[in-house]
């Protein structure tokens, strides 16, 4: 036990020295900023106590750990992607609401979400819902705007203007032991039970198994204040309930040349009631929403010499939903939409290392998406498309460089109606990173890229809506930041600072354009974006045993709509779109229990497009606390955690009319064997 | 009730009545009942009610003095300290008060001239009436609402209390009017699985009795129903891809006899009068244009031009959500629509077409517009 105390001792002081002292590690470890590949160290998984945010990456990238998710009271992964600076998340409230984030304002459509290495789509709607993704097994989550620093990334992952990435844990297994048991239990407010289990199993040197299963169930009728004038009435979220399943199979195998393969198999289930908006006077909700998705997908990565090195990629994704509205205007006093997606996914990309200087990476993605609808007119639609995307990184101890092409080439099959033109577009992106001072963790950094996004199926054959003549939207995104990490002997085991300021157009943007009696779908918008985004970590120790941990970020935003002059908006404040907002979050280690501490703050914002005073919401902030404790026993370990949430019980709405729950708790309790 | 308590009430219902009624000093036109007024209007005032966007509860009302062009943004709030609701979707004139209709909200409400609310039904929930309220109309003592889900309801105009019904018309129901004894009910769309299915119905409900006398065939999807000169005009929304819009006109007197007028989008009676706009969109440019064109009741003709006078040129290309005529004076209210990007525009013309002033409408989508003396 004390060896093993002491080995992760030593551990702990390697990952600190790797993250916290930039500098000297960036000189020294190219490979890992290149492949962002996880180093194993006799088997064992490094793994971060506190990665801040990366502070040489030419591109702003913030990361949030598995034990900054832990001990900050972290809900779920809408609640963690908020932490993140320039991240702008739309949540319609309780468990079971929809989640999506844009990041620096430019669609929910422009950030791609990679789970484990491939990306995750949705060809019908365009943006993902966080909120069935489960934090359980998330290891680490990563915000890169821009460009992430992975080289053997997919070209779709070139090709996005943000990339949240969720790692989840792989096994690891200490002391010899050749499998885990965890069992978890999660209850809280709102009738929230969740159960998880998970099972890792060694299967001989080279090959070991991970399964996680979770079930979730909750009432979410949380209550909440209606105020409307002289009436204020205390009310609740009446036709919130969900449940859902979710379980992973997972596959390592690591072979004799050293390259490795991974599979794994997805599964999720949800039965949810949609609230809705809140309407005034008419508590009546009657719609119901059930998803299931299932995804299969395998990463082999091969590094033939050290300086070839590929990666493969292969996906298949089912997804299928159904909406149900009960009322009296429809036949039969019931509505329903189904619709089903699958896609079939390669990627394959190979890293090329000159010498120490020069990187390049050729990466190769084709994919096929398919949509069947019950809605009238639906052409069922086949998508093909074929992106490229060619890199070139030159990184020597001062600079670092980077610049991509990427190519994206669509075209689409209609088994009745006419089919959306072909697309073809080459879009550049270039950024670097200068580390003026030799002695200083000082980095300057400068990004420029050029990105679209592809009309969705419901864009281009939406009912009525959809618009076949749709073209790209295209967006431009420029950062320029100052970055700088080191630590103050005796005071600060280390401070990270951030500063970027970035400028954003998007044009062309598809948005539904109403018109007297018929809305359609049109390439119309102009949106102008100008902000700046600031991070802080820092550390310190008060004894060898207690350590303080102070993180936090803070967003300037002004996005305006600039689309035309003669509307009552232009120039005005995108709505839902603060002029700022951040967070900051404490966490105490001790040895006798850790405790988290953060705030969420926004500030006033609009949610209709004009800014004028009855359009706009109150700001907020969210107060969360935790507590937790970790009990080691000779054959197991327990882990204890207390969540309170909206400790203040602060009545606010992310979106209006869809209250989010005031104060609430949460208790989990783990056992690991 | 006893018959002491029954004469008791029908001397109060009286007495209101007259003191409601009773002549202004300077001029013949009733003087408006604002009880509970918290501001002090002028007796000849208009009313905007501004739809809002669904499920944002920004339905409101904005007064408006035609004699010196001010307004006063959501006066309902002001008066009643509350919210209107969400999505208004009709409101009407009537024995000098206003009735609203909120279609997301669910309920008909009952305001005073000066918008103090007296009393208001909800449908909320409501077994038969829960598809949501959609137009009105008035007639003898008596408020007519279509409901989606087919239901025509006939409400106590003071009251309010449902007194009658007629259930299982088989299609969710738009506009209502009021013609020679009869009402004209405008059977749209339903919604059978995923598909729309337009109909071609325009019921004719005999108020006397309150049953369902026929129905007339007429072009797709029928929506807005207004009375004119005891005629009934309709303009069906067709079918959004193969059928357009129509505009035409149902004469009571020979036998509901349908004639095809024209083509038009929106519409308004004024003073013999009707005044009709049609918007084209071209998807490829995304500009809208409006024909203006009005029907002269009396004559039977049709005239192409324009009945508007040096109107703004935006006017050409914006989405004509509304138009009303004052009665008494004659002008007619354009209202545009900027959607959920703003509040919409009012224009305002004489009744010989010219333009007389434009001004902000205090909330989005001005649907309908009421005048008082």
């Amino acid at each position: 036990m004390k060896e093993n105390i002491h080995c992760y001792g030593i551990l702990y002081l390697f990952i600190c020295a790797n993250l916290f002292f930039v500098s000297p590690i960036h000189a020294q470890d190219k490979k890992d900023t290149v492949t962002s590949k996880v180093h194993k160290i006799q088997e064992v998984i490094v793994k971060a106590r506190r990665a801040p945010n990366k502070v040489a990456s030419t591109a702003p990238v913030q990361t949030l750990s598995r034990e900054d998710l832990d001990k900050l009271a972290v809900q779920d992964m809408a609640d963690a992607v908020r932490r993140f600076a320039g991240a702008n998340v739309k949540d319609y409230g309780g468990i079971g609401g929809l989640k999506t984030v844009s990041v620096r304002n430019m669609g929910a459509a422009h950030t791609a979400v990679s789970y484990d290495g491939v990306t995750v789509s949705n060809c019908q709607a365009g943006q993902i819902d966080l909120g069935r993704f489960s934090l359980d097994n998330v290891e680490m989550l990563s915000l890169s705007m821009g460009q992430s620093e992975d080289m053997l990334q997919s070209a779709r992952q070139y090709a996005s203007a943000a990339l949240l990435n969720i790692e989840t844990e792989k096994p690891h297994f200490e002391n010899g032991k050749n499998s885990l048991i965890r069992f978890q239990a999660k209850g809280g407010s709102f009738g929230y039970l969740s159960p998880a289990l998970r099972w890792w199993q060694k299967a001989g040197k080279s090959l070991s198994i991970s399964m996680d299963a979770n079930y979730m169930r909750a009432d979410g009728n949380y209550p909440f204040t209606l105020r409307n004038g002289k009436y204020v009435t205390a009310e609740k979220r009446y036709n919130s309930a969900i449940y859902s399943y979710q379980g992973e199979l997972n596959l390592f195998k690591t072979f004799k040349d050293n390259s490795s393969l991974e599979i794994k198999n997805y599964y999720f289930y949800s039965d949810r009631e949609l609230p809705g908006a809140v309407t005034l006077y008419n508590p009546v909700a009657n719609e119901k929403l059930w998803d299931e998705n299932y995804f299969i997908q395998a990463l082999y990565k091969k590094d033939f010499s050290d300086k070839f090195k590929t990666q493969f990629q292969a996906k298949y994704n089912y997804a299928w939903n159904k909406y149900q509205e009960k009322n009296q205007k429809y036949v039969g006093g019931v509505y329903e939409q189904k619709h089903r997606q699958n896609e079939c996914y390669l990627s394959a990309t190979g890293l090329y290392s000159m010498n120490d200087k020069f990187n390049f990476s050729l990466a190769q993605d084709g994919y096929i998406n398919t949509l069947w609808s019950d809605m009238p007119e639906c052409p069922f639609p086949t998508r093909y498309t074929i992106q490229s995307a060619l890199n070139a990184r030159y990184k020597d101890n001062l600079l670092t460089a980077n610049a991509s092409l990427v190519n994206t080439f669509i075209t689409e099959n209609v088994k009745q109606g006419e089919k959306q033109n072909d697309f073809n577009r080459l879009v550049p992106s270039i950024s670097l990173s200068i580390k003026p001072f030799h002695e200083e963790t000082l980095f300057l950094r400068l990004m420029y890229k050029s990105t679209m996004r592809v009309p969705t199926f419901n864009d281009l054959y939406y009912f009525q809506l959809g618009n076949r003549n749709l073209k790209t939207e295209k967006a431009n995104e420029y950062n320029l930041g100052v970055t700088w990490s080191s630590n103050i002997p005796n005071i600060l085991d280390y401070i990270s600072i951030t500063i970027d300021g970035y400028y954003n157009n998007v044009k062309d943007k598809i948005v539904a354009f109403p018109t007297t009696y018929a809305w359609k779908m049109v390439n119309y918008g102009k949106v102008r974006i100008t902000g700046a985004d600031f991070t802080l970590a820092t550390a310190a120790s008060l004894s060898d045993k207690v350590q303080i941990v102070l993180s936090g970020a803070y967003t300037y935003q002004k996005a305006i709509d600039v689309t035309d002059k003669n509307t009552k908006n232009y120039k005005d404040q995108l709505p839902y779109t603060p002029r700022n907002s951040g967070n900051v979050s404490l966490v105490v280690n001790t040895p006798y229990a850790n405790l988290g501490y953060s705030i969420v703050g926004v500030g006033k914002r609009y949610y209709m497009s004009q800014n004028i005073d009855d359009n706009m919401i109150d700001g907020y902030t969210e107060h969360n606390i935790s507590i937790s404790k970790e009990f080691k026993l000779p054959k197991y370990k327990i882990r204890l955690q207390g969540e309170i949430i909206n400790l203040l019980n602060k009545q606010y709405d992310v979106i209006k009319y869809y209250p989010m729950p005031g104060r609430s708790w949460r208790i989990t309790g783990t056992i690991t064997l | 009730m006893n018959l002491k308590h029954l004469f008791l009430a029908s001397f109060c219902l009286l007495f209101a009545n007259v003191s409601f009624t009773s002549c202004g000093s300077d001029n013949d036109e009733p003087v408006l009942n604002d009880k509970g007024s918290k501001i002090e209007l002028p007796q000849t005032r208009a009313f905007i009610l501004n739809e809002g966007s669904y499920q944002m509860n920004n339905a409101n009302i904005t007064f408006y003095n035609p004699a010196d062009n001010k307004t006063i943004a959501d006066i309902f709030y002001t008066q009643n300290s509350a919210k209107l609701g969400d999505t208004g979707q009709d409101m009407i004139a009537y024995n000098g008060n206003i009735y609203i209709s909120l279609y997301g909200s669910n309920y008909l409400t009952k305001l005073n001239a000066a918008g103090v609310e007296q009393i208001r039904k909800s449908f909320a929930g409501d077994a038969v009436l829960g598809g949501g309220i959609r137009f009105l109309a008035a007639d003898n003592g008596f408020i007519y609402a279509t409901f989606y889900g087919g239901v025509v309801a006939k409400f106590n105009a003071e009251t309010l209390e449902l007194v009658g019904t007629i259930k299982n018309m088989d299609s969710n129901l738009e506009g209502i009017s009021v013609a020679n004894g009869n009402l004209y009910v405008a059977k749209s769309y339903k919604m059978n699985g995923t598909n729309y299915e337009y109909q071609k119905d325009l019921s004719v409900i005999n108020l006397s009795n309150f049953t369902l006398k026929e129905s007339i065939t007429v072009d797709t999807n029928p929506n807005q129903v207004l009375e004119g000169d005891n005629k009934v005009f309709l303009i069906s929304w067709g079918n959004y891809g193969t059928e357009g819009y129509s505009f035409q006109m149902i004469d009571p007197a020979q036998n509901n006899k349908v004639t095809k007028l024209g083509v038009a989008t929106k519409m308004t009676a004024g003073d013999d009068m009707i005044y009709l706009v049609n918007s084209v969109t071209d998807w490829k440019t995304y500009t809208t244009t409006n024909s203006f064109s009005s029907y002269n009741i009396k004559t039977g003709v049709m005239n192409s031009s324009s009945f508007l006078k040096n109107a703004p040129d935006e006017l050409n290309s914006s989405s004509i959500y509304m138009m009303s005529a004052d009665q008494k004076s004659g002008d007619i209210y354009v209202g545009v629509t900027f959607f959920s990007s703003g509040n919409g525009t009012i224009y305002r013309f004489a009744k010989d077409g010219t333009y007389k002033e434009k001004f902000d409408c205090g909330g989005i989508s001005p649907a309908k517009m009421i005048f008082f003396n």
